[in-house]
């Protein structure tokens, strides 16, 4: 099957290990993956943030590249996929031309983890690891998407010792601008977070969104603490022994 | 404001107005029970109300003197239509009902005359099993004082007057009155630290005498 | 007047109370087991949404039948159209009657048009009754929350604030805290001349409104005094009673995870001729108040809220910052969109914009209200609030991803340049983004992008 990656920004730039390690999971699926090169942004930062002009013309750019290609688009970040499923077809609804595309691209985006296991029935290979693993779920992925036990169920299948996370559906903090506009509530978010990773016994928090890991991530290092962040993709796809 | 020019700026709103849709399933659910008498002790016990079952009137009649325990009471007019012979078990048992009529004119003097009365028995027209709730529908020589104003409220109820929800019970309500209060327990506050405290303002105990 | 971020940081300064947390949690997991005991739960959540949706579609129709039904029951109506207009009616009212005292259930609406300062000023001794709002008042503040107004209290300060006022003997217990100002309200309510209460409801095709507590003073206050007032948004309505038993099923759950709080109070008019008791004067003051100019804006929606606080208990925000910091009388998620929607964007936009958009209010609201979707409505209309530097980064961000080539080229050089401010992953302490380094450590851009990584690898 081909299916094509929208990789996102942050891990374009950030975070690259997190999409080699989508491709090497996709093609371990029996997935040929394509990248369409001209794909930068969702838009998600400037529509949350109130820019509507932006996002709309981050939105045309991203659904023109996308609605030229086929097959499924496979996003592994939970909020870009919520992005490009319910958000840019309300922001150029008013466009019959790109009101349409951005329907057919919701169609045909799918987050990564409810592809693998919803689409594919797909369960990775067995990971060895000394490692024990929590997972937080990211809120638009969760509350747009329902994405909350695929994940779980993966790190469960390739024999991931996983410990649950107490307020595993709390948000961690970030939201975006949110995280530098209101640097106070954003860090007691972080703060709470940490604290109930700590207390959960895990080395590693594993998630669907580098952005919510990028943010504990940096708290986490701040602080000194020996606990790693991980996207799922990586520990999936064998890439965390 | 003026009702009519109130009015106009509603209407001039909706006219441009961005409301979703009133899309849904255009009927509430149903909500059943297999044993809704059952179900009621249970919910009604659970929301901290003293739920007596009774087989018979005459059963409930001893239930109430031992909840009245020799105090004095207001009473609703018409409690023979759920104990027959109410008034005359009255007089027999030689228990003291207090008339709880207020007067326009000697209201707050009534209030303190009535308030300090203990024991409240009332009937409930219809009691849902969901929730172990009574609905008590005052009015017509039906004080609001006596499931209101006093410690101890009783309720009799013959158990055929319970229905599984609260959209069932409001259909068998008799709504030409000033006041139904669907009643759920006794009265209580977690205001303080979320803690559960029981009978602030209104009665400290609900008796919920079921009859057959 | 202090921005929404200064007074967050007097609160973290100050320690919010943990009560808030803990309080919020608490009724947040009530909800839930409440809903997971209550099968038809999502399908009633549905029906909720729908009858607000249908009532708001033809308020002013409902409004008018609903005025006639009141008046047919004996009532009074007096439509408001903003909180002076609703003041100057009710102390009126007051003064004709000769009333010098007045007892209070408690309602967001007429601390919203600030009715007991109006009250007391013109002379009526204004009691709050429900014991939150009580203690509140005996402390002159404001409610911490919609629903438990005293959360960020813990019982010592109760105490001495009783023992202080109230001139008792200290005690910390609840149940003697209780008891304390079950007696003294009491006296109150079986002498005040007036009863002022809110309404959660009103029902259109019989006049009536339907008064939700747990206390009992909510009968109190409607049955003793002589005039009852019922101050009412005017958005709070419903057609008949089928529709309000679907509201009410949802309303108790959604509040504090009951089935139905202790007393469902119907009230409809003053005694009728024959009834042994009740009052004899039944007002209806009907509030605007800015709730039409918000039903023909963008974030109309938020007018189907019921006001159950399970937004708040929810809210991360709301149990970090607690519910004195928002500033305003609604607090947390609904007071986000409402406040601003109400009182002007200009000087409450920093209110929607302090959410990280989590969804977890929505979640949990019983008529499903959008509430992330009208806190982005509430920032398109106020971007140019935020900091010129916010602004240009934005900009500057947007007109990159729109031009692809331009996109690779400079996160390509981003990449190669990255390693002489970064050291392991990390950025090296520079002055950029500040806010974020504070308390973060700051990820670097990797020594290579997907894209070049994929160009490379080849088709």
């Amino acid at each position: 099957m081909r299916v094509q990656l929208f990789v996102t920004c942050l891990v374009n730039s950030l975070y690259p290990d997190v999409g080699k390690a989508t491709v090497k999971l996709l093609e371990q699926a029996g997935c040929r993956v394509e990248f369409p090169l001209d794909q930068t942004c969702c838009g998600q930062p400037a529509y949350n943030g109130g820019f509507r002009k932006e996002a709309r013309a981050q939105t045309r750019q991203t659904l023109d590249v996308l609605d030229a290609t086929d097959g499924p688009i496979v996003v592994p970040s939970g909020s870009c996929a919520a992005m490009l499923i319910h958000h840019s077809p309300e922001l150029v609804g008013d466009d019959a031309d790109y009101g349409a595309k951005a329907t057919r691209v919701a169609e045909r985006t799918r987050e990564l983890t409810s592809f693998l296991v919803e689409d594919l029935g797909f369960t990775p290979a067995d990971v060895a690891g000394g490692h024990t693993a929590t997972y937080h779920a990211s809120c638009h992925g969760l509350r747009g998407l329902g994405i909350k036990q695929q994940p779980k169920r993966l790190l469960d299948d390739v024999g991931v010792t996983r410990v649950e996370l107490t307020g595993e559906d709390e948000c961690c903090g970030f939201g975006g601008l949110f995280s530098i506009k209101s640097p106070e509530v954003s860090v007691a978010m972080m703060e709470t977070k940490i604290a109930q990773i700590e207390a959960s016994g895990a080395d590693t928090v594993v998630g669907v969104d580098v952005s919510c890991l990028m943010h504990i991530g940096g708290g986490l290092k701040r602080r000194g603490s020996p606990i790693r962040t991980r996207h799922i993709a990586e520990i999936l796809a064998g890439d965390d022994q | 404001m003026e009702r009519e020019q109130f009015l106009g700026r509603v209407r001039a709103a909706l006219r441009g107005a961005v409301l979703p849709e009133a899309t849904g399933p255009g009927v509430a659910p149903s909500i059943e029970f297999d044993d809704p008498v059952s179900r009621f002790i249970e919910q009604a016990t659970k929301a901290a109300a003293e739920v007596t079952v009774t087989p018979s009137a005459a059963d409930a009649v001893d239930a109430v003197a031992g909840i009245l325990d020799g105090r004095p009471f207001i009473a609703w007019d018409d409690l023979d239509a759920v104990v027959t012979g109410w008034e005359e078990v009255v007089v027999s048992r030689g228990w003291e009902r207090i008339d709880a009529t207020v007067d326009a004119t000697t209201r707050h003097a009534d209030h303190a005359r009535i308030g300090a009365v203990p024991v409240g028995i009332t009937s409930a027209d219809v009691a849902i099993a969901a929730t172990g709730t009574v609905v008590v529908t005052h009015g017509d020589g039906r004080p609001r004082s006596a499931s209101l104003l006093v410690e101890d409220h009783i309720v009799l109820l013959p158990a055929d007057r319970i229905v599984p929800s609260l959209a069932d019970g409001f259909e068998r309500v008799d709504w030409d009155t000033s006041n139904v209060v669907a009643i759920t327990g006794p009265s209580r506050t977690g205001d303080i630290e979320s803690i559960l405290t029981l009978g602030v303002h209104g009665p400290r105990r609900l008796h919920i005498v079921v009859i057959g | 007047m202090t921005t929404f971020r200064e007074r967050i940081q007097d609160a973290f300064a100050e320690g919010v109370p943990i009560a808030i947390d803990r309080g919020a949690r608490g009724h947040y997991e009530h909800r839930a087991e409440a809903a997971a005991v209550f099968p038809q739960m999502e399908p009633m959540r549905d029906r909720a949404r729908q009858i607000r949706a249908e009532v708001l579609a033809n308020l002013d129709v409902h409004l008018r039948q609903f005025a006639d039904s009141v008046e047919r029951n004996g009532g009074v109506v007096f439509f408001a159209a903003d909180a002076a207009e609703a003041c100057d009616y009710i102390v009126g009212l007051a003064r004709r009657e000769g009333i010098t005292r007045a007892v209070k259930v408690k309602s967001m609406v007429t601390e919203e048009i600030h009715l007991n300062a109006a009250l007391e000023d013109a002379g009526v001794e204004t009691v709050e009754t429900d014991l939150g709002e009580f203690i509140v008042q005996l402390a002159g503040e404001t409610p911490s929350h919609i629903i438990a107004p005293v959360l960020h209290k813990n019982r010592q300060q109760i105490g001495e604030l009783f023992a202080e006022r109230l001139g008792v003997d200290y005690t910390d217990d609840p149940g003697e805290l209780n008891e304390i100002a079950r007696d003294y309200l009491r006296e109150r309510f079986l002498t005040a001349g007036m009863g002022i209460s809110g309404a959660n409801f009103g029902v259109a095709d019989d006049g009536s409104i339907a008064l939700v507590t747990n206390e009992g003073n909510g009968r109190l206050c409607t049955t003793a005094p002589r005039i009852h007032v019922a101050v009412m948004g005017m958005e709070r309505l419903v057609r008949d009673r089928r529709d309000l038993a679907v509201m009410l099923e949802v309303l108790a759950r959604s509040a504090t995870g009951q089935g139905l709080s202790s007393y469902t109070n119907i009230v409809s008019g003053p005694r009728r001729i024959g009834e042994p008791d009740g009052p004899d004067q039944f007002h209806v003051v009907i509030v605007d108040n800015g709730r039409s100019a918000t039903l023909g804006s963008r974030v109309a929606e938020i007018l189907y809220c019921i006001r159950c606080g399970a937004c708040l208990n929810a809210c991360p925000v709301y149990r970090h910052v607690g519910g004195h910091a928002y500033g305003s009388v609604y607090p947390g998620p609904i007071g986000k969109v409402l406040t601003p929607s109400l009182y002007g964007l200009e000087q409450w936009h920093e209110l929607p914009a302090t959410s990280s958009l989590c969804g977890a209010c929505q979640e949990v609201c019983p008529v499903r209200i959008d509430i992330p979707k009208l806190l982005v409505e509430l920032r398109n209309e106020s971007t140019h609030e935020l900091s010129a530097g916010l602004r240009r980064g934005l900009a500057i961000y947007a007109g990159v991803t729109t031009h692809p080539r331009v996109f690779r080229l400079l996160t390509r050089t981003a990449a190669l340049v990255a390693g002489v401010w970064s050291r392991d992953g990390w950025m090296r302490r520079i002055p950029v983004l500040r806010n974020w380094t504070r308390d973060r450590e700051l990820p670097a851009p990797a020594p290579e992008t997907f894209h070049d990584w994929w160009r490379k690898r080849g088709a």
